[in-house]
């Protein structure tokens, strides 16, 4: 089972992969320009931040001496407007760069979800059948969502912190460099420990989550699982395994915490010590007269700024080596090249008349696996309803797969109307083809979109008349608000037979010339199965039809009938013929058929 | 507070008593409220010496480079006196490094300290980093012990809810709303967790900074603390009323995204039907207004969070610009020294920083409110134990002398005495059903879809209680028997059995924790499994369940069985549970089964083919709810009614 690690979580790449950056940055492209007035004004915001030490200096050297003199009042009015300015300008330097990092990181997530989407929409069935739904799902939420956080916000703060650092640093130097030597010693480890900290914290935060997310798989589980658990008698059992989870991730959610309470006090320790050689060293200096009141104060205010933007670098850094694993699991899906794409010059148009034939076709899932189909015939002329019948496992949904092209056969030929359904585009079989699956899918909406999605330019009157062939206009009437009733995700709020029967009112709205119906067993009630086989009967009369059974009076009023063993047709017939042939048809539906659909019959007798 | 019996098993809200949600709070810490306790203490030692160490800087431009007299005050008074002597003015530790001599020449300066601490200002930077390090120290006791605390606390919620979930009724399981529940085991729980470690803990230490920090500077000076405190109420307001304006938007921009994964949800999962009708191009449409209306939605957020923090950073850049104007002009007036000023300035930033967060916080604080609501709720279902007082038991009480469940009571027969049943919702089920079965006799329930057949072997294991009459085991009431005894005796198997995400083996193990490999296979051979886990790369170590192999719906039911069947128990339920299974293996099934258990295991199974039906030793036809036939095979063939018809129908299809 390789195929189930590619899904395991992977949160950590320990390269940088600068390639995979650079398609990421790709998909961005319109957002460069944006991108470099973010940057500028991130310069300007730390620069402006590395300012107002500056003018608190100044208001100590030059405005306090002079503050006796009344000749003075003009200028330090005119100091605390030019500050009030600068506030000013730095209010609106924060306003933009939110603003702009918003704006960067909203689109590029827009950006890569319309992407994703629209690959998924191109993507072939056997990506469907080998990805789990909550897979692709992660991608197209939480992993976009966290790139464009990483990039855009990361940006923000690696441009602020680094120039921050410089802008301190220069100051610091221009001030008094002999004195900015000895405040800046303790920058060196200070970087060090900071790094060493922050990857170790996102690495400990990483073990947390992972373990987080098993315990929310135990609680899925418990909850799930929670009738078997009790008719099994296993509480005790579940409850000591889920125990030892969530010990598990308290242990490494302290142990995360434990660090993370550590690094903040070492490195203001750290910062400290600038701040504390600054004054001991900066007071002799101005004991001396080297510097000034202000330049002192300067310093220990530098000194003291110096940790934070350190402290965002780190974090950053380690955040986008984080972010990688989302990065590659999203340019996976981009890049996901389908297996099945319209032919160049693929026809469109022609309505179809319906005849099927299949032409020596051979198929298997994937090269390592058993052929299901080996030089496989079979011809349905336009209007017969062919019932395909046979064990778990004979072959049948994969027909239904081939002939919808969900897969292509691997050799051999499927022809509708003489044409290799190859030489056609996919949008055009789809619309001719119904497929209705007996596990019905609906989308959330009303039930009138539920029955339109059949036929995008159906009129009202159109589904009013699909769904009385369906047999469900009885109970839609029956609803608070009839056709718009909201179904709920999936349909949630509807019965199983409910949904079986919109279902099969979309089919009719769409009124293809063949229809592939895959039937399956529900327990349904006697009343609903009843309403049900009328639904289905008007739906395959005056159609090709292949119809996976499963009922009693499906495969009863089918034209003919095919059993499938193995991947080959084993017997051929109608009911009546196959029945007195008393081979393998005749022990299938003696055992198995008869069973819920015999009790229909002989409830109602 | 009346409620019906219905209520009792779902979520009802606000179902939490007065003070319920402290309470829970109060509960969820147990064991860890001195921890959280010291480390509230540690926070109001890291704010002590926060506000110690600029009086330092203070102290040394003012009275040691300046020539003002040393203004100590509380915190930083507290410390330096042991030192500096009483009133700092000698006599303290510190005198011991210095010759009382020198002390006294220098006794003619504005402070008697100024003279030595000049010559030696390095011992003014240590103090400085010594404050440092002691806020330090405490903000890292402060941080460890609540946060331990609170992942302590969570890790006590989790396994409380768990436990809770894993004891409540059938009905209620039945019910369940497994993704708001899982929320609220998750997401609320870890809401409460950062309720602990960080909302609280940023109140109580913005309070303690403001009880702290007023007062000081009240002291120092009051003019300029008024003209330092000036724009703090327009932050504090505006901080309010932005959370109050930005709230509704998160609001909206949660449900938006919400939409947007249900559509990608919904694609993916219904992905034949959308390729069945051609529908990538309407659901690209469909997608791209959901992915526009969330981008619309954050961008209107974004332009809030912009407006708030760029205003917000503008307030506080002038509020220190206000600051250094009214300290210069109070310095020309002398009610200021430089280091008040400075002093002051390094105040107001620590405090702008928090008094900002505010908002935020409070807004989290009510997020927190909801959260505990929502498990207090769950918390508030009343589990099967407490459900069990409300059950009428008979005064003939149940003794397990043994100790073992291989009592006689559940090797006798099983009675049926006039039992009726009604859902919790009011629909009537079964309707006096009585009847007896020998120990060791293998019986087949059979019935149209919906006449309460799986209701019938559900009251058997107690998911439910009759509503009138009683269900006897080896003559004893099973009301009488602790349900824990009762399913330890009785193999149930559902109809929709649950596999964990598990390996084989595990899955097979939970049923039976000592099962040793020779029993574990024998079990798989019967339950027809064993080949089907031999046809896996790592055998019975393989996993299953979501994250594991896929296995089919009968693969899956024969796993079921056989972990059923490990538990050798007297009783064995089959509820419809061989539904998937072909025709062929069914029957090998049944017959390893039937071999061994005959006469010894006394087997339902709920049926709807007839092969399986014709071999049971006794067939209760269930119609309706009631019981219109019971016997052999032989016998029912006789009589008129369903089952008749139903053999009539096979011989009938038959010959055509």
């Amino acid at each position: 089972m390789s195929e189930q690690t590619q899904f395991e979580e992977k949160e950590y790449s320990s390269q940088f992969d600068v390639a995979l950056w650079r398609k990421i940055f790709r998909f961005g492209k319109a957002l460069y320009p944006v991108i470099g007035l973010l940057i500028l004004i991130m310069i300007g915001v730390a620069i402006l931040d590395g300012i107002f030490p500056q003018l608190t200096r100044y208001a100590l050297d030059v405005l306090i001496p002079i503050a006796q003199d009344p000749d003075s009042a003009p200028l330090i009015s005119r100091f605390i407007f030019r500050y009030g300015l600068l506030a000013l300008l730095q209010g609106f330097n924060v306003w933009a760069l939110i603003m702009i990092a918003g704006i960067i990181e909203v689109r590029l997530v827009y950006t890569l979800r319309e992407k994703a989407f629209q690959r998924l929409q191109q993507l072939s069935f056997s990506y469907y059948d080998r990805t789990p739904a909550g897979w692709i799902i992660a991608r197209m939420t939480s992993d976009a969502q966290k790139l464009g956080d990483t990039i855009a916000w990361g940006i923000v703060d690696l441009v602020w912190g680094t120039t921050m650092m410089l802008t301190i640093i220069v100051f610091m130097v221009v001030m008094q460099p002999l004195l900015a030597a000895i405040t800046l010693v303790f920058v060196p480890p200070l970087l060090v420990i900071t790094f060493w900290f922050q990857k170790r914290i996102l690495a400990a935060q990483r073990k947390a989550r992972k373990a987080n997310s098993i315990v929310t798989g135990a609680f899925n589980e418990g909850l799930q699982g929670g009738r078997t658990t009790k008719a099994l008698g296993i509480e005790k059992y579940n409850y000591k395994e889920f125990a030892e989870k969530t010990q598990t991730l308290r242990n490494h959610s302290i142990r995360a915490a434990r660090l993370s309470a550590l690094f903040f006090p070492i490195v203001i320790s750290l910062a400290a010590m600038g701040a504390a050689l600054a004054l001991g060293a900066g007071g002799q200096f101005l004991l001396k007269g080297i510097i000034s009141f202000g330049t002192l104060v300067a310093f220990i205010n530098y000194a003291m700024m110096f940790f934070d933007p350190a402290r965002e670098v780190a974090r950053v850094l380690s955040e986008f080596q984080a972010a990688q694993a989302s990065a590659e699991r999203l340019v996976g899906l981009i890049s996901t090249e389908p297996e099945i794409v319209d032919r160049p010059g693929a026809l469109e148009g022609t309505t179809v008349q319906g005849e099927l034939v299949l032409d020596r076709i051979s198929f298997r899932y994937g090269p390592d696996n058993p052929w299901i189909f080996k030089d496989f015939s079979l011809q349905v002329p336009a209007g017969q309803t062919l019932a395909v019948v046979g064990e778990t496992g004979c072959g049948k949904s994969t027909l239904v797969n081939l002939i919808c092209r969900f897969y292509e056969p691997e050799a051999g030929n499927i022809y509708i109307d003489e044409l290799d359904y190859r030489e056609r585009t996919q949008h055009w079989l789809h619309s001719q083809l119904g497929y209705v699956l007996q596990t019905p899918l609906l989308f959330s909406g009303t039930v009138r979109e539920n029955i339109r999605y059949g036929r995008l330019d159906a009129t009202d009157e159109d589904i009013y008349r699909a769904a009385r062939d369906a047999n469900a206009l009885a109970f839609i009437e029956r609803l608070e608000h009839d056709f718009d009733t909201l179904v709920g995700e999936g349909g949630a709020l509807l019965s199983v037979g409910q949904k079986q029967l919109i279902s099969l009112a979309r089919a009719l709205v769409a009124d293809p010339r063949i229809i592939v119906l895959d039937e399956a067993t529900s327990s349904v009630d006697t009343e609903t199965e009843v309403l049900i086989q009328g639904a289905i009967s008007r739906l395959l009369s005056g159609r090709t039809s292949i119809v996976i059974a499963h009922r009693l009076s499906t495969i009863r009023n089918a034209d003919r009938i095919i059993l499938l063993d193995k991947g080959r047709i084993v017997e051929d017939g109608n009911h009546q013929s196959l029945m007195a042939r008393h081979g393998m048809y005749w022990k299938l539906y003696t055992q198995q058929f008869l069973s819920e659909d015999a009790f229909i019959q002989a409830a109602g007798a | 507070m009346s409620i019906t019996t219905k209520e009792l098993y779902s979520i009802q809200k606000n179902s939490w008593p007065r003070f319920g949600r402290i309470n829970l709070l109060w509960s969820a810490l147990k064991g860890w409220r001195h921890i959280y306790a010291l480390g509230l203490a540690a926070i109001i030692g890291e704010v002590f010496f926060t506000f110690s160490s600029p009086m330092i800087v203070k102290l040394t431009i003012d009275s040691v480079i300046g020539t003002a007299p040393p203004v100590i005050r509380f915190p930083l008074s507290v410390i330096l006196e042991p030192f500096l002597g009483k009133n700092f003015e000698g006599g303290g530790l510190l005198e011991n490094f210095v010759s009382s001599q020198t002390l006294q020449t220098w006794g003619d300066t504005a402070w008697v300290w100024q003279p030595w601490l000049r010559d030696h200002l390095w011992v003014l930077g240590l103090a400085f980093a010594c404050m440092i390090f002691m806020q330090a120290f405490f903000s890292f006791i402060a941080s460890l012990s609540l946060n331990t605390a609170a992942e302590q606390s969570a890790q006590a919620l989790r396994d409380r809810l768990y436990q809770h979930t894993q004891c409540l009724p059938y009905e209620t399981m039945l019910r369940a709303q497994t993704g708001d529940w899982l929320q609220r085991c998750t997401s609320d729980v870890d809401t409460v967790r950062r309720f602990f470690a960080f909302e609280f803990v940023e109140l109580f230490r913005t309070l303690a900074l403001v009880a702290f920090v007023f007062p000081i500077m009240f002291s120092l000076s009051y003019r300029l603390t008024l003209w330092g405190s000036m724009v703090m109420p327009i932050i504090i307001l505006f901080s309010f009323y932005f959370q109050k304006m930005v709230e509704r938007l998160f609001l909206v921009a949660d449900e938006r995204e919400g939409l947007l994964s249900g559509i990608v949800q919904e694609n993916v999962t219904g992905v034949r039907v959308v390729r069945a009708f051609a529908r990538q191009q309407y659901e690209l449409e469909r997608f791209s207004r959901a992915n526009r209306g969330l981008r619309d939605q954050v961008y209107k957020l974004i332009s809030w969070l912009g407006f708030y923090w760029g205003f917000s950073s503008f307030l506080g850049i002038l509020q220190i610009a206000l600051l250094l104007g009214a300290g210069l002009k109070l310095y020309t007036t002398g009610f200021i020294t430089i280091g008040l000023l400075v002093l002051f300035l390094t105040y107001e930033q620590q405090v702008l920083w928090p008094v900002r967060q505010f908002g935020r916080i409070l807004a989290d604080t009510g997020k927190t409110k909801v959260a505990l609501g929502r498990i207090a709720e769950l918390l508030a279902l009343v589990t099967e134990e407490e459900l069990d007082k409300t059950v009428k038991v008979p005064t003939v009480s149940y003794s397990n002398a043994g100790g073992s469940f291989h009592d006689e009571w559940a090797r006798g027969p099983i009675e049926f005495v006039d039992v009726s049943f009604s859902y919790p919702d009011g629909t009537e089920v079964l309707k006096h059903i009585s009847f007896r079965i020998a120990p060791g006799e293998h019986v087949a329930i059979v019935g149209p879809t919906g006449s309460g057949k799986s209701t019938l072997m559900h009251l058997l294991v107690r998911f439910y209680e009759p509503s009138e009459g009683c269900i006897r085991i080896g003559g004893q009431d099973i009301r009488t028997i602790p349900k824990g005894e009762l399913r330890k005796a009785i193999s149930l198997v559902l109809q929709d059995s649950f596999l964990f995400g598990k390996t084989v083996r595990e899955n097979l193990l939970a049923a039976c924790p000592e099962a040793n490999d020779t029993t574990l296979i024998e079990v798989a051979q019967k339950a027809a499994f064993h080949h089907v886990a031999m046809g896996f790369q790592d055998g019975y170590d393989t996993m299953v369940g979501e994250r594991g192999v896929t296995l089919s719906g009968g693969q899956r039911q024969r796993l079921a069985l056989a972990r059923a069947l490990l538990r050798t128990a007297p009783i064995l339920i089959l509820d419809d549970s061989l539904s998937a299974v072909d025709t062929e293996t069914d029957r090998l099934i049944r017959e390893a089964i039937g071999k061994q258990g005959r006469g010894t295991t006394t087997t339902f199974i709920v049926a709807h083919r007839l092969t399986t039906l014709a071999e049971a030793d006794t067939i209760l036809v269930l119609e309706d709810g009631r019981i219109t036939a019971q016997g052999s095979h032989e016998d029912l063939i006789q009589q008129p009614g369903l089952y008749r018809r139903l053999a009539e129908l096979q011989s009938a299809f038959m010959d055509e």
